[in-house]
């Protein structure tokens, strides 16, 4: 095969050949204006979109920088498709600018009158404006709806509004032999913030579970240096962030306070989980706590584990937009494919790095991916062909079958740090009644289920049966071995999520089995689930345990 | 015989003895038919004469003989029809004069062909068609572009409505970038159409399946053999391949034109110009598949740049995009379906080659559930106990039993069952009862497995060079030098005349003291009888014509002659196609010029 890496695609993909010499220097380069979608073992994905070019031009990419850069790694001629693509999407950046007025309001500016003509027209704009004359002004808090209403319709904006900068806030990274910032860490702020012009300072870093996404936002708060809103998806998660904050920052624990069902603290670096955020009595109530938080002077806002982003907290963020805010994530997917308003609203992707290269450097644990297929239990078979549809997966999830496997598999790991995680908390129940071992759910107090995960951190438990609450933003760093005994569905993210639980560093490899009814609708979501890990280069090991 | 002597005995007999006397000299009566021609073959095996007969061609006559090289046999009328106005009468000159110089001969049927003992490679060329080539050619991946249509035809089990097929083809749209959704609907319909009139598709229950075999088979014709399927609708004859030929280089309208002017049997078929006029944007492409490496990821994609005649990658697999590298996706639905196909796991792997153990254990955990439930189409014939065992052991029933499926039960292949009934009457069972059944059987016609033709490969344009080589006029210098030194006064114009018109050949041809005919003319102060020859010679086209006036000479065919206010006007047309009027009353000398 030809030494060039690249092959561009008419669809807009670039696959890049990661067996080439030149794969490292060619992904680097293009990097800036495409995303990479999936990254399996020979032909990583990359895709070329308006957004990706616009955030390129924002950077200070042009059409024909980002065009040479193609033509030098292309194995094949560029189609003439991608070159018009490319061409036509950055050459309408920079026509519609964002200009600062006073503090609340900002004006539109257009370099080309067709573009004002046809923007001014559309309604939805004219909804958001406060007056047109000689100079068009338009509120502060409207900058976020505008900016999507304009980016769904084709235009791009260069947003040229300073972010604002809430409380100044003292606080610095505390870097020792045990703990660095390591180098993606960096470049991913670095991809974050640039230098520091307007344009930067907002966006989305991918970076796998158990890769350190909280000292990636520490390192971040240690640049910004400003009043901190940390937004996360649960209790857990933000006591999480409390840790470290702690111990990793200079911070000390009279800035730090927690907005939660028990407390109502807002301070220089505030704790809030989403739901928090967007709860209210009734739907015709108002967002009380959202309108207090939001007249804090913040400065900067992180939201963790950003592809959980509820909706109504899409609307609510538009007023954020004029602060530094960071997304962090492992899985920018979300099943019902609104990742587009993560990137309106927070900002777009900025950094990301195949889970496989972070695992081939020693970032993440090497982890062992297993599929056991597993007969359906006779008494059941007749009860899922009769089944409708949506009660099949049940049926099949909660195959009885499954005990014996999960009994072979404890055994094979004894000694090992285990999670058992599952979907139904009957069948969680009965796995508990089976082998006694302590199990967590949304029902638990928060105290409790903190005294549960301290002990199986310190070792006093080995094996901790865990609900979809354990999904997401939980440090169990010394968890080795996952048993995953039923799914939501076909989900991706939680797929990914789940095997996150055990990808933190440790001295054994990592074990993630799932246990699959075969021939069965649960085999085929199981397929689905397994798409993104698949697409991040993990392998399944496909085992039949009958 | 041969194609000289053939064109030669053709010749109605003035003509014969003017081409005899004009390249042998005088001929005595009376005189041998079969000598002279035996004299004739000998001067043109000539090396010379071969080497000035080529070097005297004009680029209006090699447009001519590059259209005849296209279309050979063909009828000289066929060819005038592409030639209209002017242009036909300078056509028909030509060819007569092409005929007199052996450049063309006649054969038996009296259809043009190019002299096969000289070498026209440094003359033919593709200027003939300059206006109505292709000013784009597109390459489409037309091969890959229909395995691909296949993959989905195969997996998604299409039904046999149009509206079916439109929202199939729709839904798998993405995948087809190279070509326009308009496009991708047209060479989808053609194809699927195509397909079940060939019987690579079938119709079944309703859907649209594929058969294995003579879905390959389609697959290895070449490019333009599967363009004449496409254009004929099934069957890849004479006249669809001509069309392809033509279209691979030409508009769609001017590859009409073209064939509908040269080929007889034209007319029959309207049905298949509007088909290529709808698929002229595949035309172009030549692209025959090339089989490079396959890339296969646990994803459960396979990418290559190319796949093999005989791949059967589209057979297990469905597109996800068709550029300059393709990408097939496998699933369990694509699967199944090349199951459906007959397609053996073994073939899976061979296609697949080297692949991860997870994609092994997948696709065999898919065949294992595909064998959970066979269904078969037979007949089942139950009987009791003891004519089971009898059943079971006569050795000529073995092969029409499919299988045993129960104590007294057993499996029968309906399509032997005349055979096996023959079988059963003839060991005793001779009250074998009428098979039941819901409805009557219809009888299914074998399909003419006539997806390949045996026509060869039209001639193709593409062979012909874009424009004539440069060539040296010392031949004529040469040949002038020998009029100049050989000739008398009284026929050395007569020579010069020959050789602008390219009959004089070699200088054996010039004979001192020969009579030729007279050449009309008239001088520049005679003017009646200058008009006199005019109106003459706006009657004979074959003859061209030279005015010679103060400034210069030119020649041409006289095309018309009319009243203008003071005087007559004449219309001259040149050899390059302009026209030019003089007034009859101006001072200009007229001749005919011999040829």
């Amino acid at each position: 095969m030809s030494e060039r890496p690249l092959i561009v695609q008419s669809d807009l993909t670039l696959l890049l050949d990661v067996h080439c010499p030149d794969s490292d220097s060619a992904r680097s380069e293009i990097s800036p204006f495409c995303e990479l979608i999936r990254s399996p073992e020979h032909l990583h994905t990359f895709q070329l979109s308006s957004i990706s070019l616009w955030n390129a031009c924002s950077a200070g990419l042009d059409a024909r920088s980002i065009t040479g850069t193609l033509e030098k790694w292309s194995r094949f001629d560029i189609p003439e498709t991608v070159t018009y693509f490319i061409n036509d999407n950055c050459s309408r950046y920079g026509i519609i600018s964002f200009l600062p007025l006073d503090g609340s309001f900002f004006t539109i500016s257009f370099s080309n009158d067709r573009y004002r003509r046809q923007v001014l027209a559309l309604k939805a704009v004219q909804n958001l404006i406060a007056s047109q004359d000689d100079e068009i002004r338009v509120p502060m808090q409207h900058r976020g709806d505008l900016k999507v209403i304009l980016t769904d319709n084709g235009f791009p904006v260069d947003d040229c509004i300073p972010l604002v900068k809430g409380l100044p806030l003292d606080i610095s990274l505390r870097e020792s032999e045990s703990f660095s910032v390591r180098d993606y860490q960096k470049d991913s702020v670095k991809a974050f913030l640039g230098d520091g012009r307007p344009g930067l300072g907002y966006g989305v870093i991918v970076l796998p579970c158990g890769s350190g996404k909280t000292i990636t936002g520490l390192a971040a708060m240690s640049e910004i240096k400003t009043s901190t809103l940390i937004l996360a998806p649960n209790v857990a998660a933000l006591h999480q962030w409390k840790r470290e904050l702690l111990t990793k920052t200079t911070i000390s624990e009279d800035d730090i306070g927690e907005y939660s069902a028990d407390r109502k603290d807002i301070r220089k670096v505030t704790l809030c989980t989403y739901s928090m955020l967007v709860y209210r009595n009734t739907t015709d109530d108002e967002y009380h706590n959202f309108n207090a938080i939001a007249s804090y002077p913040w400065g900067f806002v992180i939201y963790d584990e950003v592809h959980m982003l509820p909706a109504p907290v899409f609307r609510l963020s538009a007023s954020l937009q004029s602060v530094y805010r960071l997304g962090l994530t492992a899985t920018l997917i979300r099943e019902d494919g609104r990742e587009k308003e993560v990137f309106s609203l927070v900002g777009p992707k900025r950094y990301d790095v195949p889970w496989a290269e972070l695992e081939r450097q020693g970032f993440i644990a090497t982890a062992y991916c297993h599929e056991i297929r597993i007969s359906l239990s006779e008494d059941a078979e007749l009860d899922y062909a009769l089944a409708p549809r949506s009660r099949k997966i049940v049926i099949a999830a909660k195959n009885k079958s499954k005990l014996p496997v999960i009994e072979y598999l404890l055994e094979r790991h004894q000694g090992q740090q285990i999670l058992i995680i599952g979907q139904y908390i009957d069948q969680l129940e009965e796995i508990q009644k089976r082998f006694s071992f302590p199990l967590i759910t949304g029902s638990m107090s928060n105290r409790r289920r903190e005294e549960l995960y301290q002990d199986f951190r310190d070792g006093r438990i080995q094996v901790l049966i865990v609900s979809k609450v354990a999904n997401y933003a939980i440090d169990l760093p010394d968890a080795s071995v996952a048993i995953q005994v039923s799914g939501t569905f076909g989900s991706r993210q939680e797929e990914a999520q789940r095997l996150g639980r055990i990808l933190r560093p440790k001295s054994v490899d990592s074990h993630f089995y799932t246990l699959v009814t075969r021939h069965t609708s649960e085999e085929d979501f199981s397929l689905n689930r397994q798409k993104f890990l698949i697409e991040q280069g993990y392998k399944y090991e496909i085992v039949s345990w009958d | 015989m041969n194609a000289l002597e053939t064109h030669l005995m053709t010749l109605e007999a003035n003509e014969f003895l003017d081409t005899a006397s004009l390249y042998l000299g005088p001929v005595s009566m009376p005189y041998n038919k079969h000598s002279l021609i035996s004299s004739l073959v000998s001067f043109f095996s000539q090396p010379l004469v071969k080497e000035n007969l080529i070097s005297s061609i004009t680029d209006e006559e090699s447009r001519i003989l590059s259209l005849v090289s296209c279309f050979q046999p063909v009828r000289q009328e066929r060819l005038e029809a592409l030639y209209t106005g002017a242009h036909a009468k300078s056509f028909t000159r030509c060819v007569r004069n092409l005929l007199k110089r052996t450049l063309l001969l006649f054969d038996e049927d009296h259809c043009l062909n190019l002299n096969s003992s000289l070498d026209y490679s440094a003359v033919l060329n593709a200027e003939v068609f300059s206006q109505s080539r292709k000013s784009e050619k597109r390459n489409v991946r037309l091969k890959e572009t229909l395995k691909a249509f296949a993959s989905v035809v195969n997996t998604e089990h299409m039904g046999a409505s149009t509206h079916s097929q439109k929202r199939t083809v729709r839904a798998h749209q993405d995948a087809f970038v190279l070509l326009s959704p308009e496009e991708t609907e047209t060479l989808f319909s053609s194809f699927i159409s195509a397909c079940l009139s060939c019987g690579a598709m079938y119709i079944e229950a309703e859907s649209v399946l594929i058969d294995k075999d003579r879905m390959l088979s389609f697959f290895s014709m070449s490019v333009n053999e599967i363009k004449a399927v496409l254009l004929a609708g099934g069957k890849a004859d004479e006249q669809a391949m001509h069309l392809v030929a033509l279209a691979s280089e030409l508009r769609a309208e001017e590859a009409i034109r073209f064939y509908r002017a040269v080929y007889e049997d034209a007319d029959e078929d309207k049905e298949i110009y509007e088909r290529l006029i709808k698929l002229d944007f595949i035309m172009s492409d030549d692209e025959e598949c090339s089989q490079s490496d396959i890339i296969i990821q646990d994803d459960l994609s396979i990418r290559s740049t190319g796949t093999s005649p005989d791949s059967i990658i589209f057979l297990f697999s469905t597109v996800a995009l068709v550029d300059r590298m393709l990408t097939y996706t496998i699933s369990k639905e694509s699967v199944k379906a090349a199951f459906d196909c007959k397609l053996s796991l073994d073939e899976i792997f061979s296609a697949i080659g080297e692949c991860s153990g997870t994609m092994r254990t997948q696709l065999e955990d898919w065949r294992d559930q595909y064998d959970r439930i066979c269904l078969y189409d037979c007949i089942c014939l139950v009987t009791d106990e003891r004519n089971a065992r009898l059943i079971e052991n006569l050795p000529l029933l073995q092969i029409h039993i499919i299988r045993k499926i129960g104590q007294n039960a057993f499996l029968f292949r309906k399509s032997t069952q005349a055979q096996w009934r023959r079988i059963l009457v003839y060991s005793g069972f001779d009250m074998l009862g009428k098979t039941e059944c819901e409805k009557e059987e219809e009888s299914v016609e074998e399909n003419n497995d006539e997806t390949h033709s045996t026509v060869t490969s039209a001639f193709l344009l593409s062979q012909l060079p874009e424009h004539r080589q440069e060539r040296s006029l010392q031949w004529k210098e040469k040949l002038e030098k020998a009029v100049n030194e050989k000739a008398g006064e009284e026929n050395r114009q007569a020579y010069l005349d020959l050789l602008s018109s390219g009959c004089l050949l070699s200088p054996s041809q010039i004979v001192p003291g020969r009579i030729f005919p007279v050449a009309r003319s008239a001088s520049g102060f005679d003017y009646s009888q200058k008009l006199a020859l005019i109106r003459q010679a706006v009657k004979d086209s074959c003859s061209l014509y030279e005015i010679t006036y103060a400034s210069g000479k030119v020649t041409g065919t006289i095309e018309e002659l009319k009243k203008g206010s003071d005087d007559y006007i004449l219309t001259l047309l040149t050899q390059e196609g302009k026209s030019i009027e003089f007034s009859v009353g101006l001072i200009f000398r007229i001749r005919q010029i011999l040829s």
